[in-house]
């Protein structure tokens, strides 16, 4: 069945029997996975690959851009505001952002030294040594598993 | 009087080619970026790292100027990457999934040389060592001695014939074993432009998911090194939001070509406690420092005192 799901995916089929094959492929739902997987790989393979636009991203990004005050220092994430076609929009964005900055200076604090702890090998989340190797790796092996090993 | 003639020809020109390789014995390393880059081959490499060895298949073919390299891992998990120019595609099965992840490029064995050389020569000595025989090849053994203490020592075994590398051997000033790569089996492949290879091993039994990247948002650098060691210089930065609060997080690589490191700039949030002082993770240094509201935190394979000097020069 893969053999004729495969055909059909390379354009393979005739003509004729298009209709028929497609009926008949489209009757099993394991075929729907394997159909979304070719395509997932296809496009992959092309650099074609987009996922559903994620809206909530692209306002968090916006926001992102926005000036930010850390510790003190300001950080001006745009060089030129004039130039913006967009600015009234990064203006509302401003808003949002000093409003989730408050929110999260809640959850920042000062901290003095005397309130540090030593360091130990189980405060090293996997995800920073992960992190690491993904770009730096002479390893394969850490190259392709660095990122994964958290997930199902 | 020709034969006189072609003799005086035939010893200048051995007598250039001589002075040649003792003029430039780093020449040996750019052809060895060049033939990791240039050559067809197909073969099977272990990578032993923190005790642990894996077997890894790899293809490579430059293809009307574009490199494509294909990479299985042959022992526990299946894994590939395939990587085509700057393309570069990782595909991890787990129990019910395969993830599939892009990465921005890699510095894989055998392709682990730096295209510029010039900053290896300011910190490493080059040194020649005797032929030995690698996956049934003669090779050329040469040897990087850090001149300082801010690195390990890189052993090369250099194929006579193609300057492929085919074993590496990084140890630290004691001799002890950072990783070590060594082809069991090597063939020069031709695929006349054949790339039907070229594509991963699809198991029809799991599903396909594509793992968004952490979106890498623009860097805006409010922190300086006061002092880093010499060689060593910013390859990449990234930042990435937190959950929970907008602060972001970054990521600093710096290498010399050939050892990395990562520097973490982290905000410490309400009700942690940020970490301080060093540990090795097998051979990994991690070394922890808390500076205004961040958790700075280094980790990389290099000596622990390159790991303390860049966790401790940082400042804002």
């Amino acid at each position: 069945m893969s053999e004729k799901l495969s055909s059909l995916f390379d354009n393979e089929v005739q003509k004729e029997k298009l209709s028929e094959e497609i009926d008949k492929l489209s009757s099993r739902s394991s075929n729907k996975n394997t159909w979304t997987n070719y395509q997932v790989i296809r496009d992959i393979l092309q650099n074609n690959f987009t996922n559903t636009p994620n809206l909530t991203d692209k306002i968090m990004q916006a926001i992102d851009k926005e000036p930010t005050q850390i510790s003190g220092y300001i950080h001006n994430n745009e060089s030129t505001l004039a130039d913006n076609p967009y600015k009234h929009w990064k203006i509302a964005a401003s808003f949002a952002a000093f409003f989730i900055i408050g929110i999260s200076a809640m959850s920042f604090t000062t901290i003095q030294n005397s309130q540090t702890v030593q360091l130990v090998q189980e405060d090293v989340s996997e995800e920073i040594i992960a992190r690491h190797y993904a770009n730096t790796s002479l390893n394969a092996g850490y190259f392709i598993q660095a990122n994964f090993s958290q997930q199902d | 009087m020709i034969r006189n003639f072609l003799q005086i020809v035939l010893i200048t020109l051995s007598t250039i080619n001589i002075s040649v390789a003792i003029d430039d014995p780093w020449k040996i390393i750019s052809d060895a970026h060049l033939a990791a880059k240039n050559l067809n081959y197909q073969g099977i490499y272990h990578f032993t790292h923190n005790k642990q060895t894996q077997s890894i298949e790899v293809t490579h073919v430059l293809h009307e100027s574009d490199e494509y390299t294909r990479m299985t891992l042959m022992d526990g998990a299946p894994g590939e990457m395939l990587s085509h120019g700057k393309n570069t595609t990782v595909y991890h099965s787990s129990d019910k999934n395969v993830h599939i992840k892009k990465r921005h490029s890699h510095n894989l064995f055998p392709a682990v040389m730096p295209d510029n050389i010039d900053n290896l020569k300011n910190v490493y000595t080059l040194h020649f060592g005797k032929i030995d025989r690698v996956a049934d090849r003669s090779a050329q053994i040469i040897v990087l001695t850090p001149k300082d203490q801010y690195r390990h020592f890189y052993h090369f075994w250099v194929d006579k014939k193609t300057s492929l590398p085919l074993k590496m051997i990084v140890s630290d000033k004691n001799n002890d074993l950072i990783e070590q790569a060594a082809f069991t089996k090597l063939n020069f492949v031709n695929t006349h432009g054949d790339l039907s290879w070229f594509s991963p091993k699809i198991d029809l039994t799991k599903d396909y998911q594509m793992d968004e990247a952490v979106n890498d948002l623009p860097v805006q650098k409010f922190w300086q090194f006061s002092s880093i060691p010499k060689g060593f210089k910013e390859v990449s930065a990234k930042s990435t939001r937190n959950k929970g609060i907008t602060m972001l997080s970054h990521q600093l690589v710096f290498s010399d070509g050939l050892s990395y490191l990562s520097v973490f700039i982290q905000p410490v949030q309400r009700g942690h406690k940020p970490r301080v002082g060093n540990v090795t993770m097998g051979r990994t240094q991690v070394c922890a420092r808390y500076y205004n509201g961040f958790q700075i935190m280094t980790v990389g394979a290099v000596p622990k005192k390159t790991c303390e000097i860049f966790t401790k020069s940082i400042s804002f």
